[in-house]
């Protein structure tokens, strides 16, 4: 039997991010795209994510947010200008709102990924394996995406090991920069191979995939607030899209 | 003008926990010193510290009688040879020749005499045979060899070893013992970072103790 601790469950809180997410890409208003974020915010405050680090985590986008909104403020000339250079519109009404649409997505996506850092890695393989993901192709991906700071790190070590001899990556010239960034996947890809091979050993030396049959030592089963969390997003979520293609929402 | 100079220097991780407090320390160019200290008390720390990987929470560095601050990773690898205790974070060519000429060649060496001093250095510290070896392929001892060899075909004036001689069998860490004694003996100077008292007794002209971040 399940634990009440356990709420949400992993299942109920994949499908509140498909729903946000698939919203967020959806609408182009900004004002529901506004009240889509603050509902996020609502989902994240209930679940217990602290808004803290949540920020904290935005605030390393923030040059994304920023690119991103000057490249849609430049590019949608649409709407009264605003700002305009011999006869090119810099900045339009239409572009400062596609920026700040831009914005407010691109938020709201991050937002609601936030929610999937409740659960733990074993918890996610395991309920990505109760939604019929096969358990091998789970654990790998889950296994792959914990990776992605190391290999980040290791990264920044090999451009910081080129740096230190000497080689002044601002002053090179870009030929050579660029055959220094490609220097650099050398050792990243190689040492992911080497992480890779020697987890495969350690998987098996443990029967991974030994049997046919695997035991858990956790089965859980939905309450009926998951079910009725996965059906109000998934419901709301098919509303909502009914009312943009009949065009009530932009 | 001292070489290498730590004026009350501390360092704390972002979180809080201190690793160093208040370290002074001077060396000279061409001094020998050892870095001794428990696990975790700051030895890799502090010479991550001196160059440039890390910046001190308090105090400064001083780099040939100036604020480190103003010098680039490159500016001063190019006076500072930096060994990894992991030998592999510095890897990145795909053959050990490569790896040893790889920087001599963006500094502006020729190829002739980018070629010639690898070859010098392959024989220097017994790698000729792994030349075209793929360097994440090779042993522990082989890959402590080429980190140091890559350093060392740099020219540089001082060299920062951290734990060489982990995970080397006594033959091996005889091997690499007779090899910095030769480093030595060319007038670089080293701050060698280690457990192995024997070792930096054997090496070193004078052996600090880090303990609890503070020296003793």
């Amino acid at each position: 039997m399940k634990d009440r601790q356990d709420f949400p469950d992993v299942r109920t809180l994949l499908a509140v991010v498909l729903a946000i997410t698939s919203l967020a890409i959806a609408i182009n208003d900004s004002r529901w795209l506004l009240l889509l974020l603050a509902i996020t915010l609502a989902c994240l405050l209930a679940a217990g994510v602290s808004l803290k680090l949540l920020l904290r985590r935005l605030r390393r986008y923030r040059w994304l947010f920023f690119i991103i909104a000057l490249a849609q403020s430049l590019t949608n000339g649409s709407g009264r200008a605003l700002l305009a250079w011999r006869g090119y519109v810099l900045l339009s009404s239409g572009g400062l709102l596609g920026a700040a649409a831009a914005l407010l997505r691109i938020a709201i996506i991050l937002a609601a990924v936030g929610l999937l850092s409740l659960k733990d890695y074993q918890q996610m393989v395991v309920g990505l394996t109760q939604m019929g993901v096969p358990y091998e192709f789970a654990f790998m991906v889950l296994l792959a995406v914990r990776f992605i700071p190391v290999l980040m790190v290791e990264f920044r070590d090999s451009l910081a090991a080129i740096e230190l001899r000497g080689v002044d990556l601002k002053a090179i010239p870009l030929k050579d920069k660029l055959r220094v960034y490609s220097y650099l996947l050398m050792p990243t890809t190689a040492g992911a191979l080497i992480r890779s091979r020697r987890i495969a050993i350690a998987m098996e030396a443990r029967a991974f995939r030994a049997y046919p049959r695997r035991t858990w030592l956790e089965w859980p089963r939905l309450t009926p607030w998951d079910w009725l969390i996965i059906v109000l997003a998934l419901g709301g979520t098919a509303g909502v899209l009914y009312l943009k293609i009949r065009g009530v929402i932009a | 003008m001292t070489y290498i100079q730590l004026e009350q220097v501390s360092f704390s991780w972002p979180r809080g926990e201190q690793v160093l407090k208040d370290i002074n320390l001077a060396m000279e160019k061409h001094e020998t010193v050892a870095l001794m200290g428990p696990n975790g008390s700051g030895k890799t720390t502090l010479g991550k510290l001196i160059i440039g990987l890390l910046a001190p929470s308090a105090g400064r560095v001083l780099l040939w009688g100036e604020d480190a601050a103003k010098y680039s990773l490159a500016a001063r690898g190019r006076r500072i040879g930096y060994v990894f205790q992991n030998p592999e974070r510095q890897f990145f060519a795909s053959t050990v020749s490569e790896e040893i000429g790889f920087a001599l060649k963006l500094r502006g060496m020729s190829p002739e005499e980018a070629e010639k001093r690898v070859g010098e250095m392959l024989g220097l510290f017994e790698l000729e045979a792994y030349a075209d070896t793929f360097p994440f392929n090779l042993s522990q001892g082989e890959k402590q060899r080429l980190a140091l060899a890559a350093v060392f075909a740099l020219n540089p004036e001082f060299i920062i070893l951290d734990e060489p001689f982990s995970g080397l069998d006594w033959l091996r860490k005889q091997r690499l013992l007779a090899m910095l004694a030769r480093v030595g003996e060319t007038g670089v100077g080293y701050l060698l970072i280690s457990h192995d008292e024997e070792m930096c007794a054997r090496l070193c002209s004078r052996v600090l103790h880090l303990e609890g971040g503070e020296l003793r």
